[in-house]
């Protein structure tokens, strides 16, 4: 199946931009407010003149008020390392839970590289020009069935931005031991839950079922009734409400996606309204 | 009633039970259904066991039901299939020698059916009884021609026995027979209540003509129609007369001049007044007549003649069976007694001992009979009732039997023992101690006289139509029959449909999940 966005999606995306809560240093000049003081356009603060510095940057109306040499320091702008992590796992292969990761990560690419920052996907090659989006798809396509776990010391070599892309349908440990390895690198961490609609509304399914895990081929057999869509509905929220709980104390951003939705939906009613993109 | 403990019945439900459980197992189609993970679901599963340890569909149990209830027809039909013995119960209480209109007795009318019957199975093997005075087995499991033999021989009692009573005291399986095809002969009449009011006529030539009647008929409601004629035929009264209080109807009217006039009374749904229904009275004289109106003829009782009696005891076979004592404590008393006994010289309880199987009763003052009932007239001192089954008095508190009261007229004291007076058929009967009693307080307001009434014992209206009810002899359509009782009968109908309609639905499921399962084994 070929990964593609459509026109009006890539419209959409034209008039996106990604924020990061965090600063970070890197080594490349963009559009992001840096930790780096330097030469950039915005002012940060006054320092005492130290000789050797550049005479340029003293700030001679503060002179003329008090008789010292205060030199202006300024932020610099820097790209962004954008990173996006598809959960691989058998569990993601299902009801285009993947395809719907997948294309939001092709988004993302689009979005980073239009604002001149660095895409990273599952590998530690950077995504920087147009000519290279073009073969994202397939490199999203071969890495679909990979176990990315064993490359994350590989992948997350410098700080940035990381949407990891799971259904988080697993212990609340797992979450949290995924979480602490994420924060050790020091990376802005926004966590994508994807759900198939069957996951959430329990859509389609038959009154007497036999549940396979795809993952571990366990199955289960359960007979539906509305009480018991209720109580399954109250396990999901309530298994949400805890990663979110655990992710707000660790100021991270956690959101739902349903990969039923129309993916142009999927970023203005997600993440514009988390605050992860802005027009 | 259902054979519920016969084996192949208790066998059933365990078989039933496990083969639903079976069939459950086998036809409950889960579909297969890939989910990413079983995470969530696996929480639910554990909530779900939690909540309910068995998990049994409510139908499971309708099915049960209705399983079971095939097997207790099951076992029925099987158990009746397998007799081949006919027993018939023939009536041959005192009322089947009265006579019908073709001359023949009814006990006659009896034999003949009976006899055609045994005919039509004369394959099978027969066991005659005879209802009275209880029931009583003569020939056990004999061929047709024996049975036949036997039944011409029966011959009707003269003791006051019914089928009714004799098949209440005795269960419908006897020996040791499994199950029985009962075959009962027994009259009923085609009125209800062939016998339901009681008039009191009082004519003087001062007074003119008064008229009382007590309603005891099922519907209290229904008029009657009184016509009087004078010797001339011409109609002196004709009127529809309406129970003021559904129960008692007093009416009275002058006639001018004196002589014999003919009281015709009937109810009113009859349009033609026959010669049935025909009383004679005097005006000249004083007269105190108690007519007993049925619904197509009344008999005439002349009360004055009683007096003539200080000791009557008569019981023949077709007169009226009655026993009045005056005067006289008797040591043994009888059924249908009436004594007559100065008050001051005895004691009720005084011959108690010489009774057989008394028992005391109260007087139920709830009873609406105590309404017209004057009871400062006619002193109800006590009441005894005889340990005699299936009979129950209203008015009396007992469930024992024919009643013994004691009753004060004047300075007299008077006993009445059971007036069985009406042909009884069951609840549907008036309680004839109580239309004694009304008749004594009828007649005390004379209160200078004692009575004794010569009213004429039970099964009197040997006349008009009668038919011959002949039950459960069809051996096809009893054989699959499990209850007497029509209701239940199709009620089990309509649950054995159900059954059916299950059954077919679980082997069309069963039988489609079988062909996926092979379409799918085979792609």
């Amino acid at each position: 199946m070929a990964l593609s966005l459509n026109a009006e999606t890539l419209k959409t995306l034209k008039l996106l931009q990604l924020k990061s809560k965090k600063k970070f240093l890197t080594n490349r000049y963009g559009s992001h407010k840096s930790l780096k003081r330097g030469h950039g356009f915005d002012f940060a603060e006054h320092s005492t003149y130290q000789p050797g510095a550049d005479i340029r940057y003293i700030d001679w109306n503060i002179y003329a008020r008090t008789d010292n040499l205060y030199v202006k320091r300024f932020t610099e702008d820097e790209d962004l390392r954008i990173v996006a992590l598809i959960d691989n796992s058998a569990s993601m292969q299902i009801d285009e839970k993947w395809e719907t990761a997948a294309k939001l990560s092709m988004a993302l690419a689009h979005i980073s590289i239009m604002q001149g920052d660095r895409f990273y996907s599952s590998s530690p090659i950077a995504f920087s020009t147009q000519k290279q989006l073009k073969i994202l798809p397939e490199v999203l396509l071969s890495q679909k069935k990979t176990r990315i776990e064993e490359h994350y010391e590989r992948i997350l070599k410098f700080p940035g931005v990381i949407f990891y892309f799971s259904d988080f349908l697993y212990e609340l440990s797992e979450v949290e031991e995924k979480l602490n390895l994420f924060l050790a690198k020091n990376m802005d961490i926004v966590f994508v839950q994807v759900l198939s609609d069957l996951e959430i509304n329990l859509s389609s399914i038959s009154d007497n079922v036999e549940l396979v895990d795809l993952e571990n081929n366990e199955s289960i057999k359960l007979n539906f009734n509305k009480k018991t869509k209720d109580e399954y509905h109250n396990l999901l929220v309530s298994h949400q409400s805890k990663i979110k709980a655990i992710c707000n104390r660790k100021q991270v951003t956690f959101i739902t996606v349903n990969s039923r939705d129309d993916l142009t939906n999927i970023l203005q009613n997600n993440f514009l309204a988390k605050g992860l993109l802005e027009c | 009633m259902l054979t519920v403990l016969s084996p192949l019945f208790l066998i059933g439900i365990p078989l039933s039970l496990l083969y639903l459980l079976w069939l459950y197992k086998k036809n409950t189609n889960y579909i297969k259904q890939n989910v990413g993970s079983n995470f969530l679901f696996k929480k639910l599963e554990l909530i779900k066991q939690k909540k309910s340890k068995l998990k049994i569909p409510p139908r499971f149990f309708l099915d049960l039901l209705l399983l079971s209830l095939f097997f207790i027809v099951l076992a029925n039909f099987l158990l009746k299939r397998e007799v081949k013995n006919v027993e018939i119960i023939l009536d041959n209480s005192y009322s089947t020698k009265a006579l019908m209109g073709d001359g023949n007795t009814r006990l006659g009318a009896i034999i003949e059916k009976a006899v055609a019957e045994i005919e039509k199975n004369s394959t099978k093997t027969f066991s005659i009884y005879t209802s009275s005075p209880s029931l009583k087995l003569i020939e056990s499991k004999v061929n047709a021609s024996r049975a036949k033999r036997a039944i011409y021989n029966v011959k009707s009692t003269n003791s006051k026995s019914n089928l009714s009573l004799a098949s209440l005291s005795y269960p419908i399986i006897i020996g040791d027979e499994k199950v029985k095809n009962n075959v009962k002969f027994k009259y009923h009449s085609v009125y209800k209540s062939p016998l339901n009011n009681v008039g009191i006529l009082r004519a003087t030539y001062n007074n003119g003509l008064n008229v009382t009647i007590f309603n005891f008929s099922n519907d209290r409601k229904a008029p009657i129609r009184l016509v009087v004629y004078d010797d001339l035929n011409s109609i002196v009264f004709n009127d529809l007369i309406y129970f003021a209080n559904q129960t008692i109807l007093t009416k009275s009217f002058k006639i001018n001049k004196s002589g014999e006039y003919l009281i015709k009374v009937l109810p009113s749904e009859f349009d033609a007044i026959s010669k049935d229904n025909e009383l004679s009275v005097n005006i000249e004289q004083t007269t105190n007549k108690i007519a007993l109106f049925g619904k197509r003829r009344p008999s005439e009782l002349n009360l004055d003649y009683m007096d003539k009696y200080s000791f009557v005891s008569e019981r023949t076979s077709f007169t009226p069976s009655f026993v009045i004592y005056d005067n006289v404590l008797p040591k043994k008393i009888e059924f249908n007694t009436l004594i007559n006994l100065p008050s001051k010289n005895t004691s009720f309880f005084s011959i108690k001992n010489t009774y057989e199987d008394v028992f005391l009763s109260s007087i139920n003052r709830k009873s609406l009979i105590t309404n017209y009932l004057n009871l400062s007239n006619v002193k109800l001192n006590k009441a005894l009732v005889f340990n005699r089954s299936n009979l129950a008095y209203p008015l009396i508190e007992s469930e024992k039997g024919p009643i013994l009261i004691e009753t004060l007229i004047s300075d007299k004291k008077v006993i009445v023992s059971g007036f069985d007076l009406f042909p009884f058929s069951g609840k549907e009967n008036l309680f004839n101690s109580i239309l004694t009693l009304n008749i004594f307080r009828e007649l005390s307001l004379k209160g200078d006289k004692v009575f004794g009434l010569n009213l004429p014992a039970s099964e009197f209206d040997t006349s008009g139509p009668h038919s011959l009810n002949i039950r459960d002899f069809n051996l096809k359509k009893s054989s699959f029959s499990i209850s007497s009782n029509n209701l239940s009968h199709y009620f089990l109908k309509v649950l054995l449909f159900l059954l059916l309609i299950d059954l077919i639905y679980l082997l069309a499921k069963g039988t489609l999940s079988l062909i996926r399962g092979r379409r799918k084994a085979l792609t």
